[in-house]
């Protein structure tokens, strides 16, 4: 029974009014002018190129560059017309007495990797019921669920993958309410609190959240530490397209970091299945049935990426083929029941995959130049180039302007590069209509060893591109042809090409997994239990399940056992380790030791992850969310214009451990953050009521620095588990005390 | 893999500069240095190849001419320097060597044509 047909009901809530708009009136209606002029200006050069540009003598392959031209303008359309509003969610208490299933999909993942998002899914805080579904059938997944306490289900065969799997626990439990979770997706505590309150709207038939992922040394993350910038490629999607899709109720199910609604799903008997993407294939569904969906773009669970290049290919691959394959059952441009917006919406999400075609043409025209000296523009002259720069200049700007500091063009085509092939390949299959398509799992561990062979047709490219440089280069030389400025523009434009393929096959030639677990940049106090007590702390630079790297102020020599206490916010963590390597810092006595810990028992790596998932993922994500340096630049202007200039004393930033003393006693230990002229910030275990005088004590191989300081500020640090909660207290050292002395001490620069 | 995909790339470069050298051998025998080709005795070959593509640097013909007037090949001169003169006309000193080319081939009332052409003396009158 579709939901049109349903009597209706009183609604509790309706969900359309928790979306507000992201940004101010004016700046909407100047990225909305922005769309269009970009738009406007592309559909003027593409009148221009269609009417006095294609070159006769080399018709084809004219003609070619000019298709692919027009595809680039379709896409920017369908992105602008998806991002035309971008709206958040302001979130509604949840309903009390909801029945909550929460399936955990699994096949061949490790178990340690299982571990953590089974405790992250019982641990959520909502009354819910947790089950397994393990299409492995392995006794060692179910001995994990019995000593966790969930339930475990399998079934035996495979059919249909992994919406085979989730229909035949569908059939199976009862709960009202169903949240899904890759085996790789670690929920917080609070991610059924934070969706659940759109299910008070009985239209509401699925709350979908972004996908973040902790892994950032994998394939699709791009670091900027000094800077405080990270680059998701996904980030794009998940910041903008979904958050703009759910202004047309068009946001979908991504198959993961999801709730759904059972009665939405009943006539389908779960997801729908008979394409590899059942996600989007059930939320057009449902859409065209009249149900709601809605995103909420908070950080509620983290996943791992594909770590190599073959595993994100394979990735990509079957979100490609499936999306496409869609098509073929349920057409989004001539399904019934869903708005235009929805058709566009939906279309526009399988058309983003058929950029193969003209990303080949875009790289294999420069070499084709190269080799044949014919051009697919016919007038290259004055008019064209103005044209041609008109254009460009609007579409980046508008681009920029619509990105609101979310995409980098650069990253962006760099990845297209790395996709183009797959994209190629899936565009192949849907059009040649390949029957079966197989679900493939994505690795979340990666590859043994090297394996660059999914880089193959970006070698096979760069060879191409390579030869045809050397030919122009020859032709030029000996005086076969004297067109110096075609093959200076066709090299420029080759070379470029020729970088992103050389940087898109490092991608693939990078080593897969070093080591067993994930790293995160942690910086957490240190004791060393069995060392001599002269005061000494360290501080992690970077922490895992298995180990971490160790500031200490002296050398500790390699074997050497430890016996350490992690200050892991309010529950410190005593464990044994081994000093397994070492190096000197290069601005500081500091030393940096490669620690390998020897954790007894399953408890105490449950407590790491804890903390790891809680505390240092959220610091981490919320940290590395500093805007752009033209976003910057331009608040600094237009707060300068209207007078609003808060000045702020340069901060350094620097991590490293201290300890708090009040003056009735207590003493505990916290990790710098960032230090200023008169004051500094740190991450505290406990909460300082602003006013109160505290002191702080530093050793550092430059010796021991000490002075009373005066909370100003104190905030809780982002993260779910309030038995891990953390703090950000801003001081105010005293007047009297040696800033500059601590600055050196800190050693900032060095050690941010 | 990095040795065996450089090496593919040198092996492919090297059928290059085969395929190179097969398509353009007319234009890299006239490439050497000015005495060479003036004692090539392929020279008048490699230069009616030359002469006969369509599309060919002025660098090119400027060696074919000066070479064929060096080894008083002037139809060969003239041919070439007509080339240059059709793709720049705007080049009156081309002009005025191709008219002299044409006076030491013998062809004499062509190079008083383009004498007067260049000169803008009127083609029934003045010096005789």
């Amino acid at each position: 029974m579709s939901l049109k047909d349903r009597p209706s009901r009183h609604t509790a809530l309706d969900a359309d009014s928790t979306l507000a708009f992201v940004d101010t009136p004016l700046r909407r209606r100047m990225r909305k002018a922005a769309a269009l002029v970009g738009l406007a200006v592309y559909a003027i050069y593409l009148g221009y190129r269609g009417l006095y540009t294609l070159n006769p003598d080399a018709l084809a392959f004219s003609l070619a560059v000019y298709v692919a031209e027009i595809h680039g303008f379709f896409s920017l359309a369908f992105y602008y017309f998806q991002i035309w509003e971008v709206r958040r969610r302001t979130v509604p208490a949840p309903p009390e007495g909801l029945s909550v299933d929460v399936y955990i999909t699994t096949f061949n993942e490790d178990v340690d990797l299982l571990r953590q998002t089974v405790r992250g899914a019982i641990n959520m805080r909502y009354p819910h019921r947790t089950l397994v579904l393990d299409d492995g059938r392995r006794p060692e997944v179910k001995a994990l669920c019995d000593a966790l306490g969930c339930e475990y289900l399998a079934r035996e065969t495979n059919e249909h993958a992994k919406a085979g799997n989730w229909n035949h626990a569908f059939a199976r439990t009862s709960g009202a309410i169903i949240a899904t979770f890759d085996a790789d997706h670690v929920p917080r505590a609070d991610f059924l609190e934070r969706t659940l309150g759109f299910f008070a709207d009985p239209k509401v038939a699925l709350v979908q959240v972004p996908q973040r992922y902790h892994n950032l040394d994998s394939l699709q993350h791009r670091v900027d530490w000094r800077n405080r910038r990270l680059y998701g490629e996904q980030d794009v999607f998940f910041n903008l397209v979904m958050p703009g899709k759910d202004h047309w109720n068009a946001s979908f199910f991504c198959g993961t970091g999801a709730v759904l609604r059972r009665s939405a799903l009943e006539p389908y008997g779960g997801l729908v299945t008979g394409t590899i993407t059942e996600d989007m294939h059930t939320a057009l569904a449902l859409q065209a049935e009249g149900w709601k969906s809605v995103y909420l773009n908070e950080l509620l669970v983290t996943g791992l990426a594909p770590m190599d290049f073959a595993s994100y290919s394979s990735q990509r691959l079957r979100w490609a083929e499936g999306n496409l394959k869609i098509i073929r059952r349920l057409n989004p441009l001539t399904h019934c029941g869903l708005t235009f917006a929805q058709r566009v919406c939906y279309f526009a999400s399988m058309y983003h995959w058929t950029i193969g075609f003209p990303k080949l043409v875009f790289y294999l025209a420069p070499p084709l130049i190269l080799f044949t000296g014919q051009f697919p523009i016919a007038q290259f002259d004055r008019t064209f180039v103005l044209m041609y720069l008109a254009h460009l200049a609007t579409l980046v700007g508008s681009y920029k302007l619509l990105a609101r500091g979310t995409g980098r063009l650069f990253m962006d085509e760099l990845f297209n590069m790395a996709n183009f092939y797959t994209l190629l390949v899936a565009s192949a299959r849907f059009l040649i209509g390949r029957r079966a398509s197989r679900f493939v799992v994505t690795s979340k561990r990666g590859g043994e060893g090297r394996d660059d062979r999914a880089a193959l047709p970006h070698y096979a490219l760069a060879g191409f591109t390579v030869l045809a440089l050397v030919w122009s280069g020859l032709g030029l030389g000996f005086g076969v042809t004297e067109d110096v400025v075609g093959a200076g523009v066709a090299t420029f434009w080759a070379l470029y090409n020729l970088t992103l393929m050389l940087m898109v096959a490092t991608f693939a030639r990078r080593p897969s997994q070093k080591r067993q677990a994930v790293r995160f940049r942690a910086s957490v106090p240190v004791e060393l239990l069995d060392v001599p007590a002269n005061g000494w702390l360290g501080v992690t630079l970077d922490l895992a399940e298995s180990g971490c790297t160790l500031l200490w102020p002296r050398r500790l020599m390699l074997g050497t056992r430890l016996r350490l206490r992690l200050h892991l916010g309010p529950r410190p963590l005593d464990c044994d380790g081994e000093v397994v390597s070492s190096h000197d810092r290069v601005r500081s006595e500091w030393v940096g030791h490669g620690i390998r810990f020897h954790l007894t028992g399953p408890d105490a790596v449950d407590r790491l992850a804890d903390a790891l998932y809680n505390m240092a993922v959220p610091e981490i994500l919320t940290r590395l969310t500093r805007p752009s340096w033209a976003v910057r630049v331009t608040r600094a202007i237009s707060s300068r214009l209207l007078g609003s200039t808060k000045f702020r004393a340069p901060r350094y930033e620097a991590f490293l451990p201290m300890r708090v003393q009040t003056r009735d006693g207590e003493e505990w230990l916290a990790t710098t953050r960032d230090l200023s002229q008169g004051g500094l910030s740190l991450v505290s275990s406990r909460h300082v009521p602003p006013g109160r005088l505290v002191r702080l004590i530093l050793r550092s191989p430059d010796g021991e620095w000490s002075s009373l300081a005066t909370v100003v500020r104190a905030m809780p640090m982002p993260g779910a588990d309030d038995s891990l909660r953390t703090w950000l207290v801003g001081m105010r050292i005293d007047g009297h005390a040696d800033v500059v002395g601590l600055r050196h001490i800190l050693s900032a620069e060095a050690l941010a | 893999m990095t040795m065996r995909l450089v090496t593919v790339l040198a092996v492919f470069v090297a059928v290059e500069l085969g395929v190179f050298y097969w398509r353009h051998h007319d234009v890299v025998r006239l490439s050497v240095s000015r005495s060479t080709v003036v004692a090539d005795a392929a020279f008048p070959e490699a230069a009616r190849a030359v002469l006969a593509r369509d599309r060919i640097s002025r660098r090119v013909l400027e060696r074919v001419a000066d070479v064929a007037h060096e080894r008083r090949e002037f139809d060969l001169q003239v041919r070439a320097l007509e080339r240059i003169a059709g793709t720049y006309p705007e080049d009156g000193r081309v002009r005025l060597r191709l008219a002299q080319a044409l006076r030491d081939a013998g062809r004499l009332d062509e190079a008083e044509r383009t004498y007067r052409a260049e000169l803008g003396l009127p083609p029934d009158g003045g010096v005789r």
